[in-house]
């Protein structure tokens, strides 16, 4: 210490001494003073713009550190940024600035002019927490939420979890997780519904679906179902996460329309009377579906729908089911990959089920081909070979439920 | 001239005083007493953190030289911590001044004891600093405000002025180690005051021609202390002017001045700066054996210890 402060006394128009005083008053948390050593650089180095660019950094980490001080943080980001407009380090602190102040509009602005920085070549003599390719496209996800452009928030987030989610410090991934809870539901919650005029697009059609007024699943899973085993009728069902007797249901129309009946688990218990009420072929079982005895399976059962939020429960209830005994002729596995962050899910259910000769016919079903939210199953054995031939897909990435249905998106 | 450079290469030393935890970010204008063969300082702690773009390169969208408040922040609060030093200047204690059962709702924007010089009077300590919170219209006094052995304020005099006590603004009054109550007022002219607990009144006991060849803008900085036969103080000038921008900037400089016990003025330094820099203030001085110890703050942002051999000090007398 004594040696930092006698090179000042002796050289104090030096760069060098100064942001070596600056960064020890920095580290002992005496940001007024590192304030001003940092300023005595800037004002006083000639030719070493990255110094000076750290050092304005610098000072706006200590105003920010000191609370309620947004007007000089800004002004001192603004600097740097006309220094070297092409560092990306700067506009990133800046859209970390206004999101702060939840300035969505400007944040937004600053990722806009962040993302077409160019890489830094030289690095900086401190660290500002900017981890290129990942920083500003975590920052544009979050401005794009805040001005409403949820499509691009979206798409954003799910390409950091495909790609960048290793590379995230711990309380970047907490952030990515918490906002895939948050904001990717919003997709998952809209309806991917049929109803009668959309029948000449329809691209598998069965017998029976000219008289299917409407459907009642999320994503077109009765639809695929009937499609798969052409229509039939009075088949069976395990339905695990069973949610509501209709709203939503992969099975309402499969017994409203088809004669179906089948076992519908739910953990609410609270669905109980709606389902003795209006689903009378349907067995209601309340309860943890890992803590049931499926012991009373028959050996086929037509339709499995596994969705017990979230994804490793569903992938436990996968592997209590008596898989050995009972053969599914479709499944649909809700695996919610877009959300599911270490398990992994959706890669050791498909390992699962087609060790046990599973063919998995259209993966990765997703509404908008950003998040992919299941997978769809067939048993070779008990489904037409000429159906398969048919209906499989193999999509580039993710599979546009409604495309893969009717052949094009409807307009509404 | 650098102070702070002259001594260093003659054997002293440049002490920052520094805090981890501290109420408000900046420490500033701190004040030094030997009280026999102990030292403690006083360092006033403030919610500002100056901006200053010393050569208009990063100038803040206010000027060059700003005091960055809190956004909306209307007031200006200060506190002041008195610190205990160790033989090597290392702070071995730090205390809030409590001033809890003294303060009143403050009726000005300017909150507490500001820029406080230590004292040692009639074997009470005192923070002599100057007040503006008590009247609506920011008038400003001198006040004591006496300190127990735990740094507890446990008295407090507001210092009326002399005559009719009708000045608007008080301030920066020098008190003299060796005098109770006795104040240099004000340099050239100079004039030294005393006041008198009893009748609550103040006095001017010296009063001298305004010497036109001296520099009318001394005002106090340091307390003044006993030296070689007369006293020693440090008095700071400040130069406040426009930048190109019309902007508000300033320099401040300082200098020694040395009177005989008659007070008259026998001897005065040159300018000098403490650390090369545009805005410093020192609010304290003591002796410390062979060397005096001289506390000013640099930018208002960081507060320091100068350790000078008297030598060189009496060399700059001239």
């Amino acid at each position: 210490m004594r040696e930092l402060f006698d090179a000042y006394t002796f050289n104090p128009e030096a760069s060098n001494v100064n942001v070596d005083l600056a960064d020890w008053y920095f580290d002992k948390g005496d940001v007024a003073a590192a304030v001003t050593f940092y300023l005595r650089v800037c004002e006083r180095e000639e030719t070493d713009k990255e110094l000076i660019y750290t050092c304005l950094l610098r000072v706006y980490e200590c105003y920010k550190s000191t609370y309620d001080r947004a007007e000089t943080c800004a002004v001192v980001l603004d600097h740097a940024i006309s220094l070297l407009p092409d560092r990306p380090e700067a506009y990133y602190l800046q859209s970390r600035h206004y999101e702060s102040l939840k300035d969505w509009v400007t944040m937004y602005m600053f990722t806009t002019l962040g993302l077409r920085a160019e890489s830094p070549a030289k690095s900086l003599r401190h660290d500002f927490g900017y981890i290129p390719g990942v920083s500003m496209k975590f920052q544009r996800m979050i401005a794009s939420y805040g001005t409403y452009r949820l499509d691009e928030g979206r798409q954003i987030l799910q390409d950091v979890k495909d790609n960048d989610f290793e590379r995230l410090p711990a309380e970047y991934k907490d952030l990515v997780e918490n906002n895939i809870k948050n904001f990717m539901a919003c997709g998952e919650a809209m309806i991917m519904d049929y109803s009668w005029p959309d029948y000449s697009m329809y691209q598998f059609k069965f017998p029976g679906l000219e008289h299917v007024e409407r459907n009642f699943s999320a994503l077109y899973q009765d639809l695929f179902v009937l499609s798969c085993l052409e229509g039939k009728k009075n088949g069976t069902f395990l339905e695990i996460g069973a949610s509501h007797p209709h709203i939503n249901s992969n099975t309402a129309l499969l017994e409203y329309n088809f004669g179906w009946q089948g076992w519908s688990v739910e953990i609410n218990e609270l669905h109980k009377p709606s389902y003795e009420q209006v689903r009378p072929k349907s067995t209601f079982i309340g309860g943890d579906a890992r803590d049931i005895n499926y012991d009373f399976l028959p050996e086929t059962v037509d339709f499995l729908q596994l969705d017990a939020d979230p994804a490793e429960v569903t992938y436990e209830v996968l592997e209590k089911l008596p898989m050995s005994t009972t053969k599914f002729a479709v499944i649909c596995y809700e695996h919610d990959h877009y959300r599911d962050m270490y398990y992994n899910c959706r890669q050791r259910s498909r390992k699962y089920l087609q060790d046990l000769g599973y063919f998995l016919l259209v993966p990765d079903i997703s509404i908008e081909g950003i998040n992919s939210i299941e997978d769809w199953y067939v048993h070779p054995d008990l489904v037409p070979r000429h159906v398969i031939e048919k209906m499989v897909y193999r999509p580039k990435k993710y599979t546009i439920v409604m495309e893969y249905m009717l052949g094009q998106l409807k307009f509404k | 001239m650098i102070l702070s450079q002259k001594a260093v290469r003659e054997g002293g030393r440049l002490i920052p005083l520094t805090l981890r935890d501290k109420p408000y970010p900046a420490l500033c204008n701190p004040s030094i007493l030997n009280l026999d063969g102990k030292l403690i300082a006083c360092i006033r702690n403030v919610d500002y953190i100056i901006y200053h773009s010393d050569f208009n390169k990063f100038e803040h969208l206010h000027g060059p030289l700003v005091y960055i408040h809190r956004d909306n922040m209307r007031v200006l609060e200060t506190k002041n911590i008195m610190a205990e030093l160790s033989d090597d200047f290392v702070i071995t204690k730090a205390e809030l001044t409590d001033t809890s059962e003294l303060d009143t709702p403050p009726q000005w924007e300017f909150i507490g004891l500001e820029d406080a010089r230590l004292v040692h009077w009639d074997n009470k300590l005192y923070q002599i600093g100057v007040r503006r919170d008590t009247e609506t219209t920011g008038r400003s006094r001198i006040e004591l405000s006496e300190l127990d052995e735990n740094y507890k304020e446990i008295s407090r005099t507001r210092i009326p002025c002399t005559g009719a006590d009708d000045s608007y603004c008080e301030k920066n009054w020098m008190p003299v180690l060796d005098q109770p109550y006795t104040f240099v007022k004000w340099s050239n002219p100079l004039e030294v005051v005393r006041y008198d607990p009893k009748s609550h009144t103040t006095e001017t006991i010296v009063l001298r021609d305004f010497e036109s060849h001296n520099s009318l803008h001394w005002r106090g900085s340091s307390q003044v202390i006993p030296f070689e036969e007369g006293y020693l103080t440090v008095v700071h000038e400040t130069d406040l002017f426009r930048s190109q921008l019309n902007k508000k900037d300033s320099i401040y400089r300082h200098r020694f001045l040395f009177w005989d016990k008659e007070w008259n003025l026998v001897k005065r330094s040159d300018t000098f700066n403490f650390m090369n820099g545009l805005v410093e203030f020192c609010c304290g001085m003591c002796e410390y054996g062979d060397d005096l110890l001289i506390t000013f703050c640099f930018q208002d942002n960081a507060a320091y210890i100068l350790k000078i051999n008297k030598s060189i000090v009496k060399e700059m007398l001239l």
